[in-house]
């Protein structure tokens, strides 16, 4: 079978939805077998078709039908009507109204141009927001089908501009501005609106209505006394287009400045049918559209939670629960509030559809201020290494880490606008965050290396050297059989929306990926800890989904006893030959019990010996103990990843499924070995917490890495070239010993790399060593991965402020992001290039 | 006035005629079984489609429509059942059982084996799979209503018809 059965393609190609350039493509590579399989989805589908149009449809009562027809058979501009009575109203009332704004308007006629239609916009929005908030989305109906914006926008504008203008009004404008909020209004209040217009009314209603109508009356008079033209407008159309025009745009600016982009944009649109040339509005309409596409490709992006119901509402209103506590305003509210702006301005948009391409949603997850709780995140300090003679240090031995959990931490940082704190980079795991397309391993072997020898991009005289692992690729078809326990913390502080909701999403995106010959057993510690579920089989994974559902947060943590728990259920059902494993997930707070640092790590090591592995899963911020987590990890033979938001968490628990549950190799040890004829000192980049004395590499006792299937290692040396001048320090020379040079030093070879690992169940090391020949290649030959991957390293000693970056800077990691991100299957790459963004902005 | 009014508005009509059943099979999954809740989201979807301007919705009337139901149908949820977290839960349960019971004393067997299959795949996967096989959406119609992404949408499926051949084969052999 050419191809993998698990690929979506064989499917989309059997029901026609490849597109043409695709399929053709595709098609080509079929061979016997997965046509068969693609007649077997034919047939299955056409057979789904069949049953599923067999179903029951209900249907409506008569009543709420009829009601349907009623509405249908009216035709649709109602506004129209309601224009008239509220230009009465208005005429009524406009003596009264005078007499408050003229004064206001002759002090400063552009303030009040521009503060009246701002006034008007909240306080006509509150009393649609009052109301059902199906009606307040009448505009977001249009916005919710992206590519019908513009149009239904314009149609529906040029509709209004041709019903003002057929009846001779000299101020269009403004009036057709109205006709959105009056509309709004009309549907929310239809009763209320007589008594709105009784004249001089108390009620903030009529103050409402009559605002919006003040002004273009106020101007009309304005313009009676001979005010002078509109600042900025460059056209010489008639008086009364110019004024129309300046308050449409001045609306639009406020409109823009405050993030509501499809409000300015609609604001443009109607100045464009005014007057077609003018040159603000096409221009910040330009911005506007670019910046509109932007929002709306990340919220698509961000993969909408796959669960319906529990997870997306939270999720409609990313981050502000946070800000404001358990008590304060959810949705934009929080965030609109602070810019003294009505709250229900917020809460009428809070209510908007999961794909929001409004430019509230985006003015929401950016700029997002600092959380108010206090920062008790734990970070270990890290030295980064330093540059080591090869003289005096030949060897270089250190533990493979295919953790990824401090990229995720960055992007969490910098996503709130936040620089990282410098220890809560660990390069290695930046780099490791991404998928490179390494040779695959040949043979028996469970991963391939290679090295790679370039000029250095930050240090033109220094070399880099690229040491490149790649795990065999999984066979998840045919992977051994699981035995799974979720240690998962329900403590009291897991009760936030990016904690214990997020842990459970990960946990169901784990248990869609399982089968018949998995079991899932659920720990949960918090105060007491206990068994939740016990091992269960997942060929009906609906129990376990619900025993995931009824979790709940509460109490304090006690990391120790869980830790017990799950480790003896684990070894209850052990699965020989299988994959044995914890996944603890949790913000890594362990405040009871067992919460000595030192003794959580033995106990975790004494543990690891009995065969399971383990995850660890870091959630949230404010608490998160990521020193605590990479240890227990370390210790505990296992990978730790940081999940921030659904989309890793499909990345670690879908994309990266093999890796995550497959280990093919543990206790992965490197040892480098350099020629000091060709080299004059080296430094490796990152790793400095899984150095290992150099003595640990033979000694199989000594505990390492693990490498997950299909996952890759990379880990960058950087070179001194025999020859160079160098500015490191060194010890004096020894009086009792003289370090000769050996046979082996004259060649041309740059280094010796070895490198150590055992098979998931063996206990004896295997060794495989290979030399690398001095011929360092131009940085430009090199492939897109080895630059995008010195991109990453650049970027991560830049956030460190490492003494060692040289000329790095994110000018540089930029510039080779750029050429290193062609290949971005998943767009990770491109997340990257937008992290560089935010970091400059931030650094300036 | 009135004559152009019915040619223009009649295709409201129609589109309740063509749309009304499925919407609301759709509309009573998505809330559980709730007929009740799903007529009203169908209803208030209808009403909404009033509002629009025929040229502006009718070339993609289908994923319109289905799209602004499931978000009624969440907004309804959200608002009615903020005391009751397992949705979920309930769902996957609910999902084995069919719409009606009334309905199910008229399935045939074969319906019956299909329909209790699907009830065990996740709710998202069946949401899917119904869009695609019962409603006759396209990947990009199930996308835009849903608001997943496309090639998520193919992973889903393919995973979904994965599980159901599996099913179905164990049931025959």
């Amino acid at each position: 079978m050419n191809y993998n059965p698990e690929d979506p393609r064989l499917t989309a190609y059997a029901l026609g939805e490849l597109p043409e350039a695709e399929r053709t493509a595709f098609e080509a590579g079929l061979d016997a077998e997965d046509r068969t399989e693609i007649e077997a989805i034919r047939s299955l589908a056409s057979l789904l078709g069949r049953e599923l149009a067999a179903e029951a449809t209900p249907s409506l009562t008569d009543s709420q039908r009829v009601a349907i027809h009623h509405l249908a058979d009216q035709p649709l501009p109602k506004r129209r009507r309601f224009h008239w009575v509220v230009w009465l109203a208005a005429a009524a009332s406009f003596a009264a109204l005078l007499g408050v704004f003229l004064p206001a308007l002759s002090k400063s006629k552009v303030v009040a141009r521009n503060t009246q239609p701002c006034l008007a916009e909240p306080a006509v929005e509150t009393e649609a927001a009052a109301n059902v908030p199906a009606d307040a989305s009448a505009m977001e109906d249009n916005a919710e089908l992206p590519g019908m914006m513009g149009e239904g926008g314009e149609r529906r504008l040029a509709q209004d501009a041709e019903d003002s203008r057929a009846k001779g009004r000299q101020s269009q404008g403004p009036a057709v501005a109205e006709p959105k909020s009056l509309m709004a209004l009309d549907r929310a209040q239809p009763a209320a609106a007589p008594t709105a217009l009784a004249p001089k009314p108390p009620a903030p209603v009529a103050m409402a209505v009559a605002k919006p109508a003040a002004p273009p009356a106020a101007l009309a008079d304005v313009k009676q006394l001979g005010a002078e033209g509109r600042p900025r407008t460059a056209n010489t159309e008639a008086p009364a287009k110019d004024g129309s025009v300046a308050v449409l745009k001045a609306q639009a600016k406020i409109l823009q400045k405050n993030g509501r982009y499809a409000d300015a944009r609609d604001k443009y649109e109607q100045v464009l049918l005014l007057d077609p040339h003018e040159t603000d509005a096409v221009r910040s309409l330009r911005v506007i559209n670019t910046e509109l596409a932007e929002v709306a490709n990340k919220k698509r992006g961000e993969a909408v939670p796959e669960s319906m119901a529990e997870v997306s509402w939270r999720w409609a209103e990313p981050v502000t629960p946070l800000h404001a506590g358990p008590a304060g305003p959810v949705g934009g509210a929080a965030i609109i509030g602070k810019n003294g702006f009505s709250p229900m301005v917020g809460a009428a948009s809070g209510f908007a559809d999961n794909i929001d391409t409004d430019g509230i949603a985006g003015a929401r997850t950016a700029g997002q201020p600092q959380p108010d709780q206090p920062n008790r995140e734990a970070y270990d300090r890290i030295r980064d290494n330093p540059f080591m003679l090869v003289r005096q240090e030949p060897l270089s031995t250190f533990s493979i880490d295919v953790d990824t959990a401090s990229y995720a931490n960055v992007r969490r940082y910098l996503q709130q606008n936040q620089l990282p704190p410098p220890d809560a980079v660990r390069i290695e795991e930046l780099v490791n965050y991404f998928d490179y397309a390494y040779e695959a391993p040949q043979g028996e072997r469970p991963f391939s290396v290679s090295v790679d020898l370039a000029q250095c991009p930050w240090a033109p005289q220094h070399r880099l050297a690229r040491v490149a692992l790649k795990g065999r690729a999984p066979d998840l078809a045919h992977r051994p059989a699981s035995n799974l326990v979720f240690l998962l913390d329900v403590s009291g502080s897991m009760n936030e929306p990016r904690k214990l909701p997020l842990v459970k999403e990960t946990m169901r995106l784990l248990v869609g990926s399982l089968s018949e010959n998995d079991r899932v057993a659920i720990v949960v510690y918090a105060g007491a800890s206990g068994m939740v579920l016990p091992s269960t089989s997942c060929d009906h994974p609906e129990t376990v989904l619900a025993a995931l559902d009824q979790l709940q947060a509460g109490g304090s943590t006690n990391g120790g006893s869980g830790i017990q728990l799950a480790y003896q259920t684990a070894v209850a059902n052990f699965i020989k030959g299988g994959t044995n494993r914890v996944i603890l997930a949790t913000d890594g707070d362990f405040n009871v019990g067992i919460s000595d640092r030192g003794e959580l790590t033995r106990l975790i090591e004494e543990k690891a010996k009995s065969g399971v592995f383990l995850t660890v899963l870091g959630f949230g911020m404010g608490n998160l103990q990521d020193a605590t987590l990479e240890e227990l990890s370390g210790k505990g033979n296992g990978t730790y990843a940081y999940i921030d938001s659904v989309r890793e968490a499909q990345k670690v628990m879908v994309q990266q499924l093999g890796g995550t549950l497959l280990t093919i190799a543990k206790d992965v040890k490197i040892q480098v070995e350099f020629n000091p004829t060709r080299i004059g000192a080296y430094r490796l980049i990152g790793y400095e917490n899984r150095l290992l004395a150099h003595q640990d590499f033979n000694d199989d006792t000594k505990d390492a890495g693990e490498i997950g299937a299909g996952l890759t290692v990379t880990a960058f040396y950087e070179l001194i070239p025999a020859g160079v001048p160098l500015d490191v320090p060194g010890t004096d020379a020894l009086k009792y010993q003289v370090r000769a040079l050996a046979d082996g030093a004259v060649s041309d070879e740059a280094m010796t790399v070895k490198l150590r690992y055992k098979l998931p169940d063996g206990d004896t090391s295997t060794l495989i060593q290979a030399a690398v020949k001095d011929q360092p290649r131009n940085i430009k030959e090199m492939s897109d991965d080895y630059v995008f991957a010195t991109s990453v390293a650049a970027f991560g000693m830049v956030l460190r402020d490492s003494p060692h970056k040289g000329s790095a800077s994110l000018a540089l990691a930029e510039e080779l992001a750029q050429t290193g991100a062609r290949r971005d299957p998943h767009g990770y790459r491109k997340e990257f290039l937008e992290l560089i963004q935010r970091a400059k902005a931030l650094k300036k | 006035m009135s004559t152009t009014t019915d040619l223009a508005r009649g295709w409201i009509r129609e589109a309740l005629a063509t749309y009304e059943g499925p919407l609301l099979r759709y509309a009573a999954r998505l809330s559980n079984g709730d007929v009740e809740r799903a007529r009203d989201a169908v209803q208030d979807t209808f009403i909404r489609l009033c509002r629009q301007e025929r040229g502006k919705v009718e070339d993609h009337l289908a994923p319109w429509l289905y799209r602004v139901c499931r978000n009624r149908v969440l907004e309804l949820r959200r608002k009615e059942d903020r005391m009751s977290p397992l949705d979920d839960q309930t769902l996957a349960v609910h999902a084995a059982e069919g719409l009606d019971p009334a309905d199910r004393v008229q399935q045939r067997d074969s319906l019956a084996a299909v329909m209790s299959l699907l009830g065990t795949l996740p709710p998202n996967q069946q949401e899917v799979v119904r869009l695609k096989f019962q409603d006759e959406l396209s990947y990009k119609q199930i996308s835009s209503v849903t608001g997943l992404t496309v090639s998520n949408v193919g992973f889903l499926l393919h995973t979904a018809i994965r599980r159901l051949r599996d099913g179905l084969r164990q049931l025959e052999a």
